[in-house]
């Protein structure tokens, strides 16, 4: 109480004592909390870049010896020595961050609308349109051209009735061309086809021949295709002949001209048929199989192994069939019942869209470079990858074709088609569907979280999907699912800045050019996020060293006049432990006290700077979003003010100060115990 | 004289004191120029992410799903090469291209070889092989996916499309099939036309092939500058198939954004047809246009706040600076009470009192001060100039601390200091 009560007596000097270490404490505590705020700052900063290696999609051509025979193939240049070293990377290396597998499955939506290259405009390519491409017609033939030697039929039909067709495709007006092929003369025997003959005919591969024809001309004039007339074709062609004669030009097959603002451009006679026209090929799958399977064993030898029934029927599909009544009539007999299971199976695939599961929707290329960007909604959160919930993203084109929107539910059912094989590693369609394999999973629905837009709709490039995906967490496919190592199916994260390292690991094991990197910019402004922290840090150090001097200048000026006071106690018989006590409580009452103050000031000042700064900045400042990527709420970050604020700076200050002081004070009130009381009262500066 | 004889052994009898606030006075000034140095940095750094940082702006058709193929017309491309632009009758004072860099565009011609002796001449133009011009790699999906598959002959690298030498780079495949000269450099002359334009006007041109792809494509792919001549020689028009650019200063977005306004639309998936009112030959936009800006604005957004904090911060640190500079002489002065009763009542005036210790006072302000700038200078080399204004407010405050005390102090009664219990 003694040593609070000189404090009382002094009270300038206590005041002034205090004021400046509060001070001190206050400009110590924000110079913490500046550089704490710039780290947090420049790692969301960081946090915005994505650094993403690619495996590379080259292929190099292989020979293979097989006993006595020569195998040639298209290998990945990727061996499976190379596939290991990927896979231990996130181990081995430490600047990966991890490696991200997509998987594919296929889910069936009930009354999804699917789409296809068709209902978009100069983007019709009929092996994008995979697996919508069966159709099926009643019709009546008008021309057959049958050639037995390769076992086809040729066949120019006109269509009564569309059964099964796609709904982005139009049903041609014209005539349907179609192949037939017919692998046993039992087989020719059962179609019986006849010109004039009516006929149901399920077949693959639907080409929809006048709108590719019309789409070659729209690119060809610069137009578009709702331009195209087939009133502007122009048979006479004569004029047009003798200029190539002229030219000593073969005619090759120009059959007529389309003409066109006073342009004109050939037209040869498979143009002419295709126009109002459809075609496509007729042929059971299960014929393939009629003949057994071949397998080629490793000493070279061939063995043909007979198919099994069940192997057979799993594929068995109707091919064409004479009607002699109706068609409903025929549907619904004995006969037409693999039609009607075909018809069923071929609906459920018309509604069935390509699923891939991701663990980091940003970690695909597309997302990654801005080529599909997130229009309305959000992507994945941490905790839905996590936790598996059952929420997706669907494309626009989707969405719009189905009047889907944020917050919508759509029902899947994920499955796997039989014998389902991959082609590619990029743009996968769904399975067909197979009732031999059935469903993998019951319906169950899932949450459009955000819809996506693709740059270049139906693109066929390494690392595209088509707009028929929809995107899940990979925890959500509870079933089997295809994965690879391959195109859209992997990306490795690297740290940011690490691209350069990464090179040359990989150059120094030998696999150049195994990996293609991406870095969204960031190595553009890494040297500035980096120098950003630096100048933090050194007016960090300077501000340490600010404090220190006040501490330097408080023992100088306060603690060392206790000097005196210590002497006289000491003659007076105080003893040394009281005095020492007298020492400390007097200073540290006024260190713990302005301790305090400057921790709960600098706190408070630096918490409602930061407040008032980014609550301004989250409802501010028009962010001009005119013409802008990605208007969602993933633009607009939410920040976690509690960690720029960080409370805990404020009780650390006051601490370190507390601390500090006292091992200063108690390491002078010991040096000067061990003096001489008069030597102590002796003032050399007065 | 006396003055200063009194003040210096008075400092030297008491140096820790002195050194104490010497080092008090360098460290507040070296923080005042640190703190001075960091925000203007800060600003410098975020004018580097603002210049480094590309903004992708990509032309699209209305739906925002096609960005190549897209035959963009020659009143769209000519605003990106001209020097000059108008815009409803009148010029613009900076013209539109000097708002972007990085241009990136791609045209189709159709071409057939030639040989020597034959006409320029092209029978089917429908069915004849593209001849593609471009100024990166990266504007065509099937040599953008064979990048690293092309080999580069001679001293020719992916920059020859930025050229306009008469050079070319064909599938591996074609290559063997062509002809070498004595030098081993391999030519092809073409007869080019545009099909959109005409069925009948062709020109040639003659390559030099310096490199080649993976694969049996028969595309031909040449820098954009002569596909943009031989499409004039043609068409007498220039087009692109796709365009994309960045931005030249990022800090002009905005301003930008409004010249984009005058001749591309907003993306929009149902594409409806927007009013282009102030064209007198168009009734509706022909084309969207997406700016990748995301990234920008992410990256700034949180630094330009934490900028905006210290900003806020300064003046209130700074403030606090002069507050301990005005305590700490203050305290300092007022310790020495005793001492000048004791010269007052050894007849000292009151005026010298007041010079000495002033004068002491001003001393170490001014080392404290010039020992901070000079190991800023050594530091920085003043690249950005010290807060002059601050540290003369600072030591200002310091002085105005120990003359307040010191002018009390001699005005007080001396037999009332000597009195004091203290």
């Amino acid at each position: 109480m003694n040593s609070l009560k000189q404090l009382l007596r002094q009270p300038t000097q206590s005041m002034i004592c205090i004021i400046m270490l509060v001070l001190s404490g206050t400009v110590l505590c924000m110079s913490i909390g500046l550089y704490y705020s710039a780290n947090v700052t420049i790692k969301e900063a960081g946090s915005v870049y994505t650094t993403i290696a690619l495996p590379t999609n080259r292929t190099v051509k292989t020979q293979e010896m097989v006993g006595d025979r020569v195998f040639e193939s298209e290998q990945s240049v990727i061996t499976s020595e190379i596939r290991e070293w990927m896979n231990s990377l996130t181990d081995t290396n430490p600047e990966v961050k991890g490696a991200y597998q997509q998987q594919f499955i296929s889910a069936y939506s009930e009354g999804l609308h699917t789409l296809v290259s068709a209902m978009e405009e100069s983007n019709y390519s009929h092996s994008k349109d995979e697996p919508y491409r069966d159709a099926a017609f009643v019709v009546t033939i008008e021309s057959l051209d049958h050639d037995k030697t390769s076992q086809t039929v040729d066949v120019a039909a006109k269509i009564k009735e569309s059964l099964l067709l796609h709904e982005g495709y139009m049903p041609p007006e014209g005539s349907l061309h179609f192949t037939y092929r017919y692998f046993s003369e039992n087989e020719w025997n059962d179609a019986s086809l006849e010109i004039d003959g009516t006929y149901l005919v399920f077949g693959q591969n639907y080409v929809d021949s006048d709108l590719a024809l019309r789409q070659d001309i729209a690119e060809r004039f610069k137009i578009s295709m709702n331009e195209v007339d087939w009133n502007n074709i122009n048979y006479d062609i004569e004029d047009f002949v003798t200029d190539l004669k002229e030219h000593d030009f073969d005619i090759g097959n120009v059959a007529a001209l389309y003409e066109y603002n006073e342009k004109s451009s050939t037209l040869s006679i498979t143009d002419l048929e295709s126009i109002r026209s459809a075609r496509m090929s007729v042929q059971n799958p299960a014929s393939f199989l009629m003949g057994g399977h071949t397998v080629i064993h490793s000493d070279g030898t061939v063995e043909t192994v007979a198919a099994t029934d069940g192997e057979i029927n799993a594929v068995t599909l109707p091919t064409i069939a004479r009607l002699m009544t109706d068609v409903d009539t025929f549907l619904s007999s004995e006969e037409g019942k693999l039609w009607r299971d075909a018809f069923k199976q071929y609906e459920i695939t018309n509604q069935s869209v390509p699923v891939l599961g991701t663990d980091l929707l940003e970690s695909m290329f597309e997302f990654h470079q801005n080529r599909a960007i997130i229009t309305s909604g959000r992507s994945f959160t941490k905790d839905e990858y996590k936790s598996g919930n059952r929420v997706c993203l669907i494309s626009e084109s989707l969405a719009l074709a189905n009047d889907l929107k944020v917050g919508d539910v759509i029902p899947l059912a994920f499955y796997q088609g039989y014998d389902s094989y991959l082609e590619k590693n990029y743009n996968p369609p769904a399975d067909q569907y197979s009732s031999v394999v059935g469903f993998s999973t019951e319906s169950e629905s899932f949450e459009i979280i955000g819809i996506y837009r693709q740059s270049n709709l139906w693109a066929d490039t390494s690392y595209t999907f088509t707009p028929n995906t929809i995107f899940v967490p990979n925890k959500s496919i509870t079933c089997e699912a295809y994965t690879d190592n391959t195109g859209i199916f992997y990306t490795i994260i690297l740290k940011n800045g690490s691209i350069d390292k990464m090179k040359t690991y990989q150059e120094t094991l030998g696999y150049q050019d195994i990996f293609y990197f991406y870095d969204q910019g960031y190595s553009q402004i890494e040297d500035t996020l980096t120098d950003y922290l630096s100048t933090t840090r050194v007016m960090l150090i300077i501000g340490i060293t600010t404090w220190i001097a006040v501490l330097v200048l408080f023992h100088a000026l306060y603690v060392t006049k206790l000097k005196q006071t210590a002497g006289m106690m000491l003659s007076l018989g105080s003893g040394r432990k009281n005095t020492l006590i007298h020492i400390l409580t007097s200073t540290l009452s006024l260190v713990i006290f302005a301790s305090a103050i400057s921790g709960i000031l600098g706190y408070s000042m630096l918490g409602s700077i930061i407040d008032y700064v980014y609550s301004n900045a989250s409802t501010h400042e028009s962010i001009n979003t005119t013409f802008s990527a990605a208007i969602t709420s993933d633009t607009n970050l939410v920040r976690d003010l509690t960690v720029q604020k960080l409370p805990q700076i404020a009780v650390f200050v006051a601490v370190v100060q507390i601390l500090v002081f006292t091992f200063v004070i108690w390491i002078y009130g010991h040096s000067i115990m061990k003096k001489r009381p008069l030597k102590l009262m002796r003032n050399k500066e007065n | 004289m006396f003055i200063v004889e009194y003040a210096i052994n008075r400092m030297k009898r008491g140096r820790k004191g002195c050194i104490a606030l010497m080092m008090l006075t360098f460290s507040f000034v070296l923080y005042l120029c640190i703190l001075n140095n960091t925000l203007e940095k800060k600003e410098h750094q975020l004018d580097d992410i603002y210049q480094n940082l590309d903004v992708e702006c990509v032309v699209s058709n209305l739906r925002g799903t096609q960005t190549d193929n897209l035959y963009i017309k020659d009143y769209i491309v000519s605003l990106f090469l001209s020097d000059e632009s108008t815009f409803l009758g009148k010029k613009d004072v900076i013209p539109f291209s000097s708002y972007v860099k990085n241009l990136k565009f791609k045209l189709n011609l159709k071409y057939q070889y030639l040989v020597e002796g034959q006409e320029v001449f092209i029978s089917n133009l429908r069915d004849a092989d593209d001849l593609i011009g471009l100024t990166h790699l990266s504007t065509d999906s099937l040599i953008a996916q064979e990048s690293n598959a092309i080999t580069y002959f001679e001293n020719y690298s992916e920059s020859l499309f930025l050229s306009d030498e008469s050079v070319c780079i064909v599938s591996a495949d074609i290559f063997q099939t062509l002809s070498k000269d004595k030098e081993g450099n391999c030519y092809v002359r073409l007869a080019v036309g545009d099909s959109a334009y005409s069925e009948d006007i062709f020109a040639e041109q003659r390559f030099k092939v310096v490199g080649t792809y993976e694969g049996d494509n028969r595309n031909i792919y040449c820098p954009w500058e002569i596909i943009k001549a031989l499409s004039i020689k043609i068409t007498g028009m220039i087009h692109t198939d796709s365009l994309s650019f960045s931005i030249k200063n990022n800090r002009q977005i905005d301003i930008f954004k409004e010249l984009l306004a005058r001749y591309f639309t907003n993306v929009d998936i149902t594409g409806t047809l927007t009013d282009y009112e102030a064209s007198n030959v168009l009734t509706y936009y022909e084309y969207a246009i997406t700016v990748y800006d995301g990234t920008l604005n992410k990256t700034v957004s949180s630094i330009k706040d934490n900028i905006k904090v210290l900003e806020i911060l300064q003046p209130v640190i700074i403030m606090m600076s002069f507050f301990i500079g005005f305590l700490s002489s203050f305290l300092f002065v007022r310790n020495r009470k005793p001492e000048f009763a004791v010269m007052r009542s050894l007849g000292t005036k009151k005026g010298m009192v007041f010079g000495e210790a002033f004068f002491e006072q001003f001393f170490l302000g001014i080392i404290g001060t010039a020992l901070g700038l000079i190991v800023y200078y050594m530091s920085y080399h003043f690249e950005i100039r010290p807060p002059w204004d601050n540290i003369v407010a600072f030591l200002l405050c310091y002085l105005l601390g120990s003359g307040v005390v010191i002018f009390w102090i001699v005005n007080v009664k001396v037999m009332a200091i000597l009195k004091e219990k203290e």
